[in-house]
């Protein structure tokens, strides 16, 4: 597949990035201070928001995680995985969305100390920062540069990453969000390059009953329960999405965000459906590859496409992939400024002082990333691992501090966070996942359970606010 | 300490819940098209998709530029 990797499909990938690079400088000249810099002037409009929070949802995880799992168990990957996922995220939209909206915090951990204690809004900003290093995203574009071109692993994840990091401290959200527009573009509009040629290939669902196995066409595949819960469960972790919230409060008002939300549901419905349609096709043409089929997803566009649309195609790819690295980076940095490095050593940060600090923390956050992504085998077991890390600790503490009516303290919140973190690594780390049971299933259910614990200890927050004296 | 916003407070409109119903429709309806093998939705849906993407980026940079003209 390296041979027919073609000079033109270099061009149309230098294409790419350069004009990513371009749009983020040109779009950095709308930057006059901090909130433009960090919140894009709190003025998205709907079709901005949309195409931004449907290009950051997409991630290698979304793209060759659902590939790799309908390539081994058929529509399964869309009924299991993405149909819960989307039915469930409609209440996000419908009240989540719009209450964040409304208030004045502009990250998680922001909300956390608002809501808790400082403790609480460290212990988050600590886990966002790891969440943010989008280890995931480098290990799919490394295995993709090297399945693609031959390349090392870490050098396309080194040049992509670099890429991604110049175009975000250009402008901070806005160039992120103006670069996700385009990249939601080329991410939609290029899978029909490949689908519609490859459908036909196959001889739609006709070939493929044909040549795949029957259960791939079964809505659970072969599934165990275990594992339709660990993906279902997955689907939840966007209701403490970082990168969401970002966009829900950038957003230019309450009705905006809910309604883009969901408008970004019926698009990713439609798109999961074209990349599970890929995946059985990918198992129909190349089923020896059984044990990758990731490289029987990508082998697929080598194969079918003329050189410079392959080059194209791989760009979309690379769309999916750099659209959600920019906005995690831009998070992790906000994160780092504004909720740990301002509140705890420079009270009195000015705004260029903030500009340029978060352009920093880009940068470090971009190279651990690098640093700490090939530790993993494959794209799926990254997304599981911090997906759930992520789930587990953030869930309970954050949508339990905006909804939760009962007693609120702040042992509650952060007995949840720690309880969530803390079990998902002795879990997977120490004891070494006993009885094949995901540490998510048992980290998950150990925070809920401590929030509600913890709620019982210490004084109610809203009454000490209540009770609290009101300053000038 | 929340800023209250028009918007927030006018609750959710019939417009959102008519989303959310289409969302759940759009569920039934690709998965009643992936159970029966129905093999159009391979050249229908990348279409769909690709014409909402181009409406919607269209209307972003228009948006961009009329914000900062």
């Amino acid at each position: 597949m390296v041979e027919n990797w073609h000079v033109l499909d270099w061009l149309a990938v230098a294409l790419y990035l350069g004009t990513m690079i371009f749009v983020g400088w040109y779009v950095a000249r709308k930057v006059k201070n901090s909130t433009d810099f960090l919140m894009a002037g709190r003025s998205l409009t709907y079709p901005m928001v949309v195409a931004t929070l449907a290009a950051t949802w997409y991630g290698s995880g979304a793209v060759f995680g659902t590939a790799q799992l309908a390539y081994t168990s058929g529509i399964a990957a869309f009924i299991v995985w993405c149909i819960p996922a989307h039915l469930g995220r409609i209440p996000l939209a419908l009240w989540v969305a719009p209450k964040v909206r409304g208030l004045k915090e502009t990250t998680i951990p922001a909300l956390l100390g608002r809501l808790y204690a400082k403790p609480v809004a460290i212990l988050g900003a600590l886990l966002i920062l790891c969440f943010s290093t989008r280890i995931m995203d480098i290990v799919s574009v490394g295995f993709m540069g090297y399945t693609v071109t031959g390349l090392p692993n870490w050098i396309t994840g080194a040049v992509i990453v670099g890429v991604v990091i110049v175009y975000s401290l250009f402008g901070g959200l806005w160039s992120v969000v103006m670069t996700d527009v385009l990249q939601f573009l080329l991410m939609t509009t290029l899978t029909l390059l490949l689908l519609v040629p490859v459908w036909n290939l196959v001889g739609g669902f006709d070939g493929l009953s044909a040549t795949i196995p029957a259960e791939h066409f079964r809505p659970t595949g072969d599934m165990t329960i275990g594992q339709m819960l660990i993906f279902f469960l997955l689907g939840f972790q966007v209701y403490a999405d970082p990168a969401a919230y970002q966009r829900f409060g950038a957003s230019n008002n309450a009705g905006t965000a809910r309604r883009a939300y969901l408008t970004c549901l019926l698009i990713w419905l439609a798109f999961d459906t074209v990349i599970t349609m890929l995946g059985l096709c990918a198992r129909s043409l190349y089923p020896e590859l059984i044990e990758q089929p990731n490289i029987a997803f990508l082998t697929m566009a080598i194969d079918n496409l003329p050189p410079f649309l392959t080059g194209l195609y791989m760009c979309s790819i690379l769309a999916v992939i750099m659209s959600t690295m920019s906005s995690f980076y831009l998070v992790g940095a906000t994160t780092m400024t504004v909720d740990l490095v301002k509140p705890l050593f420079m009270p009195h940060m000015n705004d260029k002082q903030q500009i340029t600090l978060t352009r920093l923390f880009m940068v470090v956050i971009g190279l651990c990333g690098v640093l700490m992504a090939f530790q993993f085998k494959t794209v799926l077991d990254a997304v599981i691992f911090l997906g759930g890390l992520y789930l587990a600790s953030a869930f309970a503490p954050v949508l339990g501090g905006l909804f939760w009516k009962g007693r609120l303290t702040v042992a509650g919140g952060f007995c949840s966070m720690l309880v969530g973190m803390g079990v998902t690594i002795v879990w997977k780390f120490i004891l070494g996942t006993p009885f094949g049971v995901n540490a998510m299933l048992v980290a998950l259910p150990a925070s809920i359970a401590f929030f509600f614990i913890g709620n019982m200890f210490g004084e109610d927050i809203r009454t000490r606010t209540a009770n609290a004296p009101v300053s000038k | 300490m929340e800023q209250k916003n028009s918007d927030e407070t006018s609750g959710i409109s019939s417009k959102d819940y008519l989303i959310a119903l289409g969302i759940v429709l759009e569920c039934l309806t690709i998965y009643l098209f992936l159970v029966n093998k129905v093999s159009i939705i391979g050249v229908l849906l990348p279409l769909i998709v690709a014409g909402v993407a181009v409406t919607i980026t269209g209307l972003a940079l228009r948006d961009f530029f009329r914000q900062h003209k």
